[in-house]
């Protein structure tokens, strides 16, 4: 039992120090081959029980007593917890690599504490304090199955195979951190992917941008991408001065601008975004950015892969690169457990 | 406590304790207590000392330059020759540097002028390095091999030894056997089994390892044809050892190991050997180990062996009759701490031997060795891999350096643990 946490422990230490390379390699030896009585060798196992029980019987006789004579069942123990948390950090590191958080894929998984991500950054989101809008009711998971998508600016490529629904909002950290990563993920998967992007008014002084975008993405949809693009780059203060905002459309090459403000303010208008507010408000989402991609929600600005990952056109390295390292561990222990045994 | 010099002159053992620097050492703030000696004994700083002059003062090949350094290498390691050869009762050019103990006895083994059918008689108690070099001459010649079963309390058996070697009909032409045993600190008759052995017209080769610290060691007293020691147990540096015989039974060996030193002249075809002993010692020797093998018998016979052997068999006496008090514990070999030398070798009912000696260690600075001592073959025969000693022994082995205090510590340490 004992050779086996050391087996662990010594392992992962290995991998930076020779020392105890040496030492994992003679607690290999101590867990797969069934050591025969070495009479002028020392059993790793038998020189750690020494070690921890010595130590122990000098600093308290009672416990290290208790140690000495309770040794294969107390190392059971931590073999048992070992394993445990072993099985939790791959499990951890699994859910890191594919959802960009240590616990999983739902939206309370996505918020809790992560060892790889101590600070979080991956799950941060920009809260809503519009009135007009009704987010999130407690508990509920995101999800775009019965939104109407089709009332907001969307690109569709040739051949589509996946979606991409994109929640953000222009004058918030977040949206601006994973933007790069959305472009970058547009440009790659431009053939395939359909991208949805709903701009999420967080405060109602920001809804007259929405209006603008709905007006400039029926006058002309490259505009509105450029546009959009050109948002997302102004500094957020720029942002949120409408004055500037409107230079910015009027800089757009042959478009008439004050024909967009006109049709921003009119009444189709309106109930365009009366009805987009409708939709936003049944998708559950918190705040900004959260993206869609073929249903999954990931809350906060996460890495390419975890996006990527979740395309029907991705070929899944990882998983395969996780089974067959999996499998070859495996083999490896049949392997010294059945032929290298000494008799 | 007062240690008598041969001379009669009292030394003190807490004075000598300061010549070895190394029983000042604290580990986690403890002194710490060496009864390995059986493995590797201690030096005084006079070997050192010695030994740094030579890298200092004369860091010279002996024996090949004409100039001054090497005329002083040459000087003292001829020097050093002669005293180590006189403390052995032999002449000095009837000794041969080798590595260490096993080396010598490696030496015998190739250059003695075996013929095929002939026979090497050993005990069963043989140490790895007196029983392979002939085991290996059985898979590689028609040399045989056969072994003395001991008697009582695994003491040497007079009775069976005549019998065999009277039942191999003058075959046996070496009798190569350990003088004091490492598992046990028996000694053996050696003196009576040199005479038996002659008048079957057999040489005795006699593995002086562990005698040789606590013991008067001298080939014409003992009556024996060839002696291996490593100076390492006898106070010496590591990577020296000797065989030392007679000009007569080193002018009938073989050469072995050629090269360099070990000739007068040679041509493209032939060479004429070296005279004795530098005819055994091919290439540049082990200066520096040498010197300090001379220090190191110097001290001893300083100290007086007969001093040291009575000390360290007190030291045993002190343990033996400590640890018999105790409940699970045996020890092997004969009940008489006496007749065990400075070796204590023992098991505790129950408890794994390595375990033990670990425990002694990182409890308390107590340094034993634990195992199967490098006489596997002993601890393999039948009826021991079913005895109390199957998994080997705890050793532990007095040195004259050794106190009491140190003794009693280790007892109750043992008592400590065995209660576990
Ligand atoms: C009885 C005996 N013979 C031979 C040897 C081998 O000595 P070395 O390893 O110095 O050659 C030892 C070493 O422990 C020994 O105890």
């Amino acid at each position: 039992m004992i050779c086996f946490i050391a087996l662990i422990i010594f392992g992962i230490l290995g991998i930076f120090s020779a020392t105890h390379r040496k030492l994992a390699l003679e607690a290999f030896d101590c867990v797969f081959r069934k050591i025969t009585l070495r009479k002028c060798h020392t059993g790793l196992d038998i020189r750690l029980k020494s070690g921890i029980t010595g130590k122990l019987l000098l600093k308290s006789p009672k416990t290290g007593k208790f140690v000495y004579h309770h040794f294969e069942f107390i190392s059971g123990v931590f073999t048992i917890l070992l394993i445990g948390s072993l099985i939790w950090s791959g499990i951890s590191g699994y859910n890191y690599y594919v959802y960009g958080n240590c616990n999983g894929a739902s939206v309370e998984d996505q918020q809790g504490l992560c060892i790889f991500d101590p600070s979080g950054d991956n799950a941060q989101i920009s809260s809503c304090d519009n009135e007009d809008l009704q987010l999130q009711t407690e508990g509920a998971e995101p999800n775009i199955e019965e939104i109407e998508l089709s009332l907001f600016p969307s690109y569709k490529p040739n051949l589509k195979k996946d979606t991409l629904v994109y929640v953000g909002c222009y004058t918030c950290i977040n949206t601006r951190k994973v933007n790069p990563t959305i472009n970058e993920l547009m440009v790659r998967n431009k053939e395939t992917l359909e991208f949805t992007f709903i701009h999420l008014p967080l405060s109602k002084d920001q809804e007259y941008l929405s209006k603008i975008e709905n007006c400039l993405f029926i006058k002309d949809k490259l505009k509105f991408w450029e546009f959009h693009n050109s948002l997302m780059q102004m500094p957020i203060d720029d942002v949120k001065d409408s004055q500037k905002v409107l230079s910015l459309l009027a800089e757009i090459k042959d478009l008439d601008n004050t024909e967009i403000i006109k049709c921003s303010e009119s009444k189709a208008s309106e109930d365009l975004f009366k009805k987009q507010l409708t939709e936003i408000s049944k998708m559950n989402v918190e705040g900004t950015p959260t993206i869609f991609v073929n249903q999954q929600a990931f809350i906060g600005p996460k890495p390419l892969r975890v996006y990527e990952r979740q395309l029907s056109t991705n070929t899944d390295w990882f998983g395969i690169g996780l089974v067959s390292l999996g499998a070859v561990i495996v083999l490896i222990m049949l392997y010294f457990a059945i032929f290298r045994r000494e008799k | 406590m007062i240690l008598e010099s041969l001379f009669n002159k009292k030394v003190e053992l807490t004075e000598l304790r300061k010549d070895f620097t190394v029983l000042s050492r604290q580990i986690n703030n403890k002194p710490i207590v060496y009864f390995d000696n059986a493995c590797m004994s201690l030096r005084p700083k006079r070997v050192l000392e010695v030994m740094e002059e030579y890298y200092n003062k004369f860091p010279g090949c002996a024996g090949r330059s004409n100039h001054t350094i090497s005329n002083e290498v040459g000087k003292a390691v001829d020097e050093s020759r002669e005293k180590i050869a006189k403390f052995f009762g032999a002449d000095k050019h009837s000794i041969i540097f080798t590595k260490n103990c096993t080396e010598a006895i490696n030496l015998i083994a190739n250059a003695f002028p075996f013929k095929s059918g002939d026979l090497v008689l050993t005990t069963d108690k043989e140490h790895n390095s007196n029983l392979l070099p002939w085991l290996r001459l059985e898979k590689k010649w028609e040399i045989k091999h056969d072994w003395v079963e001991s008697g009582v309390k695994n003491e040497f058996s007079m009775d069976n030894f005549i019998k065999k070697i009277t039942e191999y009909k003058g075959k046996v032409k070496l009798v190569s056997i350990v003088h004091t045993s490492n598992i046990d600190g028996v000694t053996n008759p050696v003196k009576d089994i040199a005479r038996v052995a002659h008048r079957h017209g057999a040489k005795v080769l006699l593995d002086c390892a562990q005698s040789a610290q606590h013991q008067e060691i001298n080939i014409k007293k003992l009556g024996v044809d060839f002696i291996a020691v490593s100076s390492h147990k006898l106070l010496g540096p590591n990577g020296v050892g000797a065989l030392i015989s007679t000009k007569e039974n080193l002018e009938q060996l073989n050469m072995f190991l050629v090269g360099g030193e070990t000739v007068k002249d040679s041509t493209i075809v032939d060479f004429v050997p070296e005279d004795l002993p530098e005819r055994f010692e091919a290439g540049l020797q082990n200066y520096p180990g040498i010197i300090g093998f001379a220090a190191a018998v110097e001290y001893l016979e300083k100290v007086g062996i007969r001093n040291i052997h009575k000390h360290v068999v007190k030291l045993n006496e002190i343990a033996s009759k400590g640890l018999s008090t105790l409940k699970g514990i045996t020890i092997l070999g004969p009940k008489d701490a006496e007749k065990r030398s400075g070796i204590l070798s023992f098991v505790i009912k129950g408890k794994n031997v390595h375990e033990v000696s670990l425990l002694l260690n990182n409890m308390h600075n107590i340094m034993v060795r634990s195992g199967a001592h490098c006489v596997h073959s002993w601890f393999n025969k039948e009826e021991n891999k079913k005895s109390l000693f199957k998994e080997g022994t705890i050793r532990a082995s007095f040195g004259f350096y050794n106190t009491e205090e140190e003794v009693e510590k280790f007892v109750n340490a043992v008592k400590e643990i065995s209660e576990l």
